[in-house]
C-alpha cells in the first residue's frame, strides 16, 4: 500500500472516531434521560419563581395567574423543546454540531462562565473561554516540555548517577500525586494560609478581556493570577514528562550506532544531536503535539479547583445546566483538536522518517 | 490450590525480577502493607458501615470539624472527647417505698487544659424499657472543683404512652438545658451579674469555667478553670412492682448508653463536619480503594488480553474490527465522556437506594470500557510475533487446540505485559474516581476521594487533617503502584536495563 | 515392493498477495504466490524419500502440507492408515480399504488420531522448543492432547523411554531441564523425540540437519535411521543438500519452483542425473576426492532463481537453462519415465 491510501485510510478512520465521538456524546446525553430530567427541573424552578412574583401583583385573579403561569411554562417547555422525544431534539443538534454550526448556549449558567449574558453563540462562548485556557495550562505544558527536553538529554548521559535517581524519584512521586490535590494543597497553602498568591483566580477575566482590547500591560496582571496554577502544573507533569523523554532517549543511546558514534571519538553534543535527537524524534514529537493538544481541552478538575474559567470550567457547567449544544460543541472541538493532531503526527512520521518517502 | 502453586512458582522469576530492584523493593513492601490493612479494615468493617457513614445521629457525640488528638504536640490546643460508657459502669442503686428505683453514676472528669469542652451530651440507643416502669426521671449535676454544684439538665420521660405496646425501645439524646443551669448558678453565685444571653451562648464556659466578677457593678465573667469536676447521672425509675434486676439487664443490653464530655480533638484522625470519625473512613477505605483500582484494572486487563490475543491468533476480519473500535475509542476524550456518563448516572440513578454503587460501577465500566484498548494492541503484536514461532508450529503438528496452544505457550509470554497493564490501571482508577469526586459528581460512598470532596465543599482551609490525609493515602497507594510499575518497566523492555 | 504409504496427486498451495487499494478498485485480478503448484509423488512404506531443491522451491511448503500445518490450495493426499486406526475411521472415508484422503473433510476425531500419525521435526532446533518449558513439558504436551498414559507417572514414564530412545540418557538428568541448557544437536534430538512420542508411521523431516554442527550432523541422521529400523517408519525428508539426500536416501524427488522437475531412486537420479537443473545441482555438490579437485565444473544454469510470484510461461526453467528450445517457453514438459523408477519433466526427453 502506499503512503497516500495509508493517509487516506488514516484520515477516514479519524474522520468517523470524530463523528462516532458526538454522537456517543449525543445518546449519553438523550438516553439516560439526563437532559429532559435536569430541564425539567430547571423549568420546575423557573415557574415556581414566575408564579411567585406573579403572587405579588394583587389585580391578578387567581385564574388569571394560572393562565399566565401555564402560558410561561408552555413557553419554556417550547423553548427547550421539551415535548419531543429526545431524539428529535438531539440528531438535528449532533447533525448541525458535526457541521460547525454550534448553535446558541442554552443555559444563562453556561453564559456566565465566559461572562456573557443569553442569548449568546456556543462559538463566542468558547473563544472567550479557549484563551484562558491557553494562558494557564498551554502555558505551563509548554514550559513542562522545554525544561524537560532540556534536562533529559543531560541525564540520558548519566545514567544511574545521582542526580538519574533524583529524577527517576521525582517522576515516579509526582506520577503518583493527583494533579488536583496538589493544586488543593498549592491553594490552601500559599493562597490562603501564607497569602502569597491570589486566591480568587476567577478575577483573571477582567485582566484577560483588558488584554485583548488591547492593554498589553495588562498580561501582567493575567500571569499574577497565573502563576499558581502554572507552578503547580510546571512542578506536578514536569517528573513524568522528563522520565518519559529519558525512557524514549535511552531506547535511542542502548542502539550499536549510537556507542559506534561514541566510539569513533564524536563529540558528546554532535552524537546527542544527529545519533540521538534525530531517531527518538518521533516519539518525543508525538507526545509533545498529543499533550498541547491534550491542554485544549483544559484540566477539566485541576481548573474546578482553582475556579479558573477556561474550557474545562465552561464543559462541567455545560454539564451541570444540561447545555446539549454546548456539551455537544466541546466534544466536538476536543475530539477535532485530538484527530487533527493525530493526523499531523502521521503526516510528520512520514518526514521525519527518512525510511518512508513519498 | 495447586493451581495456584503452580502459577506462583511460574511467576518466580518475575517476582526475583521485580524484587532485584530498589522500587521493586520499595514497592512490595508498601504493597504488603496496604494489602494487610486493607484485609484487616475488611474484616473488621461493620456491615453496615455505609448506612453508619451516611447517618448523621451515629456522629452525634463527636465533637464536629476536630483536629486528632496527637495534634497537642504541635501547639494546639486539645481537649480529648470523653466518653463515659454506662452500660458497664456500676451505678449506686437505692430503692425507695414507692417503688423508684434509683441509678445514680458518678463520673470524674479531669479538665487539665486551657479549653471548654464542646458540649455535652447523654445517649440512650435502643434501651429496652420493661412494660411496668411508668417514667423516668434524668437528672445530671456536676460539681466544679471549687465545689459549686452546677445543674445541667433534669427530664422527665413518660413512657405511660407506649405502655400498649408491652417493652418498648427507648431512644433519646439528653442536653443540656439553659434555663436549668442558668438557675443554678444564680443559686450559687449570689451577688455576680450573670447575663442570661451569655449563658445561652456560652453555657459550657459557665459550667466549666471559674466565674470572677471584678467589681459589684460589672458583669461576670468567665476563665478557664482546671481541675477534677465530678459528673452525676440520676435516672430515677418510677416502677410498678420490683424491676430491678430487669432494668440493670436492659441497661446493660442497650445499643448505647453513654455520657460524653464532648472535647475539641477527636481520636487518631479527626472528624469533620458530622463529627464523623475521618480515621475510620480512612481506615475503610483501603479496601473499597483496592477493590476500585483492582477490579477497574483486572477487568480491562482481562478484556485487553483478551481481545488482543484473538485479535492477533484469529486475523482476518475480527481482528481488522477489534483494531478500529480501539482507534475509535483511542480518539473520544475520556475525561469529558466520562464525566459526562458520571454525571448522567447520578440523575439517573437519583431515586435508586443502591445509587451509590450504582454510580460508581457506572463509573468504572467507563474507564474498563476504554482502558483496555493499549494492552489489547501490545498483546496482539506480541501474540501475533509468538504465533509464527516454531514451536508454535511444532504444536499445532502434534494437534493442540487453538485453545491449548493460546493458554499454554502464548499467553505465559505476555505475563509481564499483564502484571505492566493491571500495575498502571490500578492507580488511574483510584485517581479517577477521586477526581470526580472532588470535581462534585459525588457516589456518596466513603471512599478517601469522597472524604476530601466533602473537605472541598464543607471543610475551610484550615482543616488540615481533613484535607491532606486522604490526599495522601491516594497518591502513596497511587505510588506503590508506579514504583512497582517502574520495577516491572524493565522486564517489559529490556532496553532500559542498565 | 511394498505399499505406497502416502500418494500425492497435483499438490497444490498458492499464497494470496494482498492488493492494494488501488489495485481492488480497478478489479485487477488476484495474484498469488505459487509456492507449490500442482506435484504428484509417492512415498512406499519404509521409505526415506527426499525432497531436494534449492530455498523457495515450494519443498518446505510441501512438508508443511503433508502435516497439513496449513491448508492445501487443491490436490489430493491419498494416506494409508495402519490396521488399528483403520477401525476409528468411518467406512466411506476409506478408498480401497485402507486409504483416507488427508485433504479431504474429516470428522475431528479421525484429524486428530490422523495428526498423531504424521509427525514432523523442523530445521531450527533453536526455535521449534517453547524456551519456557522444560524437557518434560515439552514431550507431555502430545501426551496430554492425546490422552496417552494414564497417569503423570505413566506419562513420565513414556518420556524417559522417549529420551532414551534419542539417546538423551539418562532421562533423569534432562527431564527438567530448559532447552537454552542443551547444545544444537541434544535439542534436535529432543525435537525428534516429541515427533516419536506419539508413535507416528509417518515422519516429515525438514531440514533436520542443516543448522547443526557439522560434526553431529551423521550421528543425528543414523538416529534417524536407527528409529526407522526400530519403529518402521516411513520419512519424507527435505533437504537441500544432495550428499545428505545421497545418505540417506532411497528415493528422491527434486523440485524446482514448485513443480517437480525429476524424480526416482536416489542412486539413478543422482548417479544419472537426466534434468538440467538436476544436473547443475550434482555439479554444484563439492567433490570430495582430492584428485578431482581441479577438474571444472560445469554449472550449466544462469542467474538467480526468479520468484514465485513471477513464474516463466512453459518450462519454468526455460529462462535459465541452457538447453532451451523454443517449445520450452510456451508449454509445460510432461513428466516422462527415461529408465525404470527414474522419472524427468523436461522436452529433451520427450518425444513431441
Amino acid at each position: 500500500m502506499g503512503v497516500g491510501t495509508t493517509l487516506a485510510r488514516r484520515a477516514v478512520f479519524l474522520a468517523a472516531a470524530l463523528v462516532i465521538a458526538v454522537f456517543l456524546t449525543g445518546v449519553i446525553l438523550g438516553a439516560s434521560g439526563y437532559i429532559d430530567k435536569v430541564l425539567n427541573a430547571i423549568v420546575l424552578e423557573e415557574v415556581r419563581a414566575y408564579r411567585q412574583g406573579l403572587s405579588k401583583l394583587y389585580n391578578l385573579t387567581a385564574a388569571e395567574r394560572d393562565r399566565l403561569v401555564a402560558e410561561y411554562e408552555k413557553t419554556l417547555r417550547d423553548y427547550y423543546q421539551l415535548d419531543k422525544p429526545w431524539i428529535y431534539r438531539l440528531v438535528p443538534t449532533v447533525l448541525s454540531t458535526l457541521t460547525l454550526d454550534l448553535g446558541y448556549v442554552q443555559s444563562g449558567g453556561v453564559a456566565e462562565v465566559a461572562g456573557y449574558q443569553l442569548p449568546v453563540r456556543v462559538s463566542t462562548v468558547v473563544l472567550t473561554c479557549l484563551p484562558r485556557t491557553i494562558f494557564m495550562i498551554t502555558v505551563a505544558e509548554a514550559i513542562t516540555i522545554v525544561i524537560a527536553l532540556l534536562v533529559a538529554p543531560f541525564i540520558v548521559y548519566r545514567i544511574g548517577s545521582l542526580i538519574d535517581r533524583v529524577v527517576v524519584a521525582y517522576a515516579a512521586v509526582m506520577n503518583a500525586f493527583p494533579l488536583w490535590w496538589i493544586a488543593l494543597v498549592m491553594l490552601f497553602t500559599l493562597g490562603y494560609r501564607w497569602g502569597i498568591a491570589p486566591t480568587r483566580l476567577r478575577a483573571v477575566t477582567a485582566s484577560i478581556n483588558a488584554l485583548f482590547s488591547g492593554n498589553l500591560l495588562a498580561l501582567g496582571e493575567v500571569f499574577y493570577y497565573a502563576w499558581l496554577p502554572i507552578l503547580t502544573i510546571v512542578v506536578v507533569s514536569l517528573g513524568p514528562w522528563i522520565y518519559s523523554v529519558r525512557a524514549m532517549l535511552i531506547r535511542v543511546v542502548k542502539e550499536d550506532y549510537v556507542t559506534a558514534a561514541v566510539a569513533r571519538g564524536l563529540p558528546e553534543k554532535y552524537v546527542l544531536r544527529r545519533y540521538i535527537m534525530r531517531p527518538a524524534a518521533s516519539p518525543i514529537v508525538t507526545n509533545v503535539i498529543l499533550g498541547l493538544a491534550g491542554t485544549i481541552g483544559g484540566y477539566i478538575i485541576t481548573e474546578s479547583v482553582f475556579d479558573w474559567p477556561g474550557m474545562g470550567t465552561l464543559y462541567y457547567s455545560a454539564i451541570v445546566n444540561a447545555d446539549a449544544p454546548t456539551i455537544l460543541a466541546l466534544t466536538y472541538i476536543f475530539t477535532l483538536v485530538y484527530v487533527v493532531a493525530r493526523f499531523i503526527l502521521e503526516v510528520l512520521y512520514i518526514v521525519l522518517d527518512p525510511r518512508v518517502r513519498l | 490450590m495447586s493451581f495456584i502453586a503452580r502459577v506462583y512458582a511460574g511467576l518466580s522469576w518475575l517476582r526475583r525480577e521485580v524484587l532485584s530492584q530498589f522500587s521493586g523493593k520499595v514497592a512490595i513492601a508498601l504493597l504488603v502493607a496496604i494489602v494487610a490493612v486493607s484485609i484487616y479494615a475488611a474484616a473488621t468493617m461493620p456491615s453496615n458501615y455505609n448506612v453508619i457513614w451516611n447517618y448523621p445521629l451515629y456522629w452525634e457525640a463527636n465533637p464536629k470539624n476536630s483536629p486528632p488528638e496527637w495534634s497537642t504536640y504541635f501547639g494546639t490546643t486539645c481537649l480529648t472527647n470523653q466518653v463515659y460508657d454506662l452500660r458497664t459502669a456500676t451505678p449506686r442503686i437505692s430503692v425507695d417505698e414507692e417503688g423508684r428505683v434509683r441509678l445514680t453514676y458518678n463520673m470524674t472528669y479531669t479538665l487539665d487544659v486551657k479549653s471548654y469542652p464542646r458540649a455535652l451530651i447523654l445517649i440512650v440507643d435502643s434501651m429496652t424499657i420493661p412494660a411496668n416502669v411508668r417514667n423516668v426521671r434524668v437528672l445530671n449535676t456536676i460539681v466544679k472543683p471549687d465545689g459549686k454544684q452546677i445543674q445541667v439538665f433534669d427530664d422527665l420521660v413518660d413512657f405511660t404512652k407506649n405502655v400498649t405496646a408491652g417493652s418498648f425501645k427507648f431512644t433519646q439524646t439528653f442536653r443540656p438545658e439553659l434555663d436549668k443551669i442558668y438557675n443554678s448558678l444564680l443559686l450559687n453565685y449570689i451577688n455576680y451579674n450573670i447575663d442570661p444571653n451569655d449563658v445561652g451562648v456560652n453555657y459550657l464556659s459557665y459550667i466549666f469555667g471559674e466565674i470572677t466578677q471584678p467589681d459589684p457593678k460589672s458583669t461576670a465573667r468567665t476563665t478557664y478553670l482546671t481541675g477534677r469536676y465530678v459528673i452525676s447521672l440520676t435516672l430515677d425509675f418510677r416502677v410498678e412492682g420490683v424491676a430491678q434486676e430487669l432494668l440493670l439487664r436492659s441497661i446493660k443490653n442497650a445499643a448505647r448508653f453513654e455520657y460524653v464530655v464532648v472535647g475539641t480533638c477527636y481520636g487518631l484522625m479527626g472528624t469533620d463536619y458530622q463529627g464523623r470519625d475521618l480515621a475510620m473512613g480512612l481506615l475503610y477505605g483501603f479496601p473499597i480503594a483496592l477493590l476500585i483500582g483492582l477490579g477497574t484494572a483486572l477487568m480491562s486487563t482481562g478484556l485487553g488480553l483478551l481481545a488482543g490475543m484473538v485479535s492477533g491468533y484469529y486475523g482476518g476480519f475480527i481482528d481488522e474490527f477489534i483494531q478500529r473500535f480501539i482507534d475509535v475509542l483511542g480518539s473520544i476524550p475520556l475525561l469529558p465522556i466520562l464525566i459526562l456518563v458520571a454525571a448522567a448516572a447520578q440523575t439517573a440513578f437519583g431515586a435508586d437506594p443502591n445509587k451509590p454503587v450504582l454510580m460508581l460501577l457506572t463509573i468504572l465500566g467507563v474507564l474498563v470500557l476504554f482502558g483496555w484498548g493499549g494492552l489489547a494492541i501490545v498483546v496482539r503484536s506480541m501474540t501475533l510475533s509468538i504465533k509464527s514461532e516454531l514451536y508454535v508450529e511444532a504444536a499445532k503438528s502434534i494437534g493442540a487446540s487453538n485453545f491449548r496452544i493460546l493458554i499454554k505457550h502464548i499467553l505465559p509470554q505476555l505475563v509481564p505485559y499483564i502484571a505492566a497493564s493491571l500495575v498502571y490501571s490500578t492507580p488511574n482508577a483510584i485517581l479517577t474516581e477521586a477526581g470526580l469526586s472532588v470535581l462534585g459528581i459525588y457516589h456518596g460512598l466513603p471512599t478517601w476521594g469522597g472524604i476530601l470532596a466533602e473537605a472541598r465543599t464543607q471543610g475551610r482551609v484550615e482543616y488540615w487533617w481533613w484535607i491532606f490525609p486522604p490526599g495522601l493515602l491516594i497518591a502513596i497507594t497511587s505510588l506503590t503502584f508506579v514504583l512497582l510499575g517502574l520495577a516491572l518497566e524493565k522486564v517489559v523492555e529490556p532496553r532500559l536495563r542498565r | 515392493m511394498s505399499e505406497p504409504k502416502l500418494v500425492v496427486e497435483g499438490l497444490k498451495k498458492y499464497f494470496p498477495i494482498r492488493r492494494g487499494i488501488t489495485e481492488a478498485l480497478t478489479f485487477k485480478p488476484p495474484r498469488y504466490v505459487k509456492a507449490v503448484d500442482g506435484i504428484s509423488f509417492e512415498v512406499f512404506e519404509g521409505d526415506v524419500f527426499c525432497l531436494v531443491g534449492e530455498s523457495g522451491c515450494g519443498k518446505t511448503t510441501t512438508g508443511r502440507l503433508i502435516v497439513r500445518l496449513i491448508e492445501a490450495t487443491d490436490g489430493r493426499m491419498r494416506y494409508k492408515v495402519s490396521e488399528e486406526l483403520k477401525n476409528q475411521i468411518p467406512e466411506d472415508l476409506l478408498q480401497d480399504g485402507k486409504y483416507v484422503d488427508l485433504l479431504g473433510k474429516l470428522p475431528k476425531n479421525v484429524d486428530k488420531a490422523l495428526r498423531k500419525d504424521t509427525q514432523i521435526i523442523f530445521q531450527d532446533p533453536y526455535g521449534s522448543l517453547n524456551p519456557r518449558m522444560t524437557l518434560k513439558d515439552i514431550l507431555n504436551e502430545p501426551l496430554q492432547v492425546h490422552n496417552i498414559g494414564a497417569s503423570e507417572s505413566e506419562r513420565l514414564e513414556i518420556i524417559h523411554r522417549a529420551l532414551s530412545e534419542v539417546k538423551l540418557t539418562p532421562p533423569e538428568e534432562f527431564v527438567d531441564r530448559y532447552p537454552h541448557m542443551l547444545s544444537g544437536g541434544q535439542r534436535q534430538r529432543v525435537a525428534i523425540a516429541r515427533a516419536i512420542i506419539l508413535n507416528p508411521s509417518l515422519v516429515v523431516a525438514d531440514e533436520p540437519v542443516s543448522m547443526l554442527d557439522v560434526s553431529i550432523r551423521a550421528e543425528i541422521l543414523q538416529l534417524m535411521l536407527d528409529l526407522k529400523a526400530a519403529r518402521n517408519l516411513s520419512y519424507v525428508f527435505i533437504t537441500h543438500d544432495l550428499a545428505v539426500a545421497n545418505y540417506i536416501c532411497n528415493r528422491i524427488a527434486v523440485m524446482y519452483l514448485g513443480k517437480i522437475v525429476e524424480m526416482g531412486i536416489t542412486d539413478k537420479v543422482i548417479g544419472n542425473p537426466q534434468h538440467p537443473y538436476t544436473q547443475a545441482l550434482v555439479a554444484a555438490v563439492p567433490e570430495p576426492d582430492p584428485k578431482n579437485r581441479l577438474r571444472i565444473k560445469e554449472v550449466p544454469i544462469k542467474g538467480e532463481i526468479p520468484s514465485a510470484a513471477n513464474i516463466p510461461s512453459g518450462c519454468r526453467l526455460h529462462p535459465r537453462c541452457p538447453y532451451a528450445m523454443d517449445i520450452c517457453s510456451k508449454e509445460e514438459p510432461p513428466m516422462v519415465e527415461v529408465e525404470k523408477d527414474h522419472y524427468v519433466s523436461c522436452w529433451l526427453h520427450t518425444k513431441k
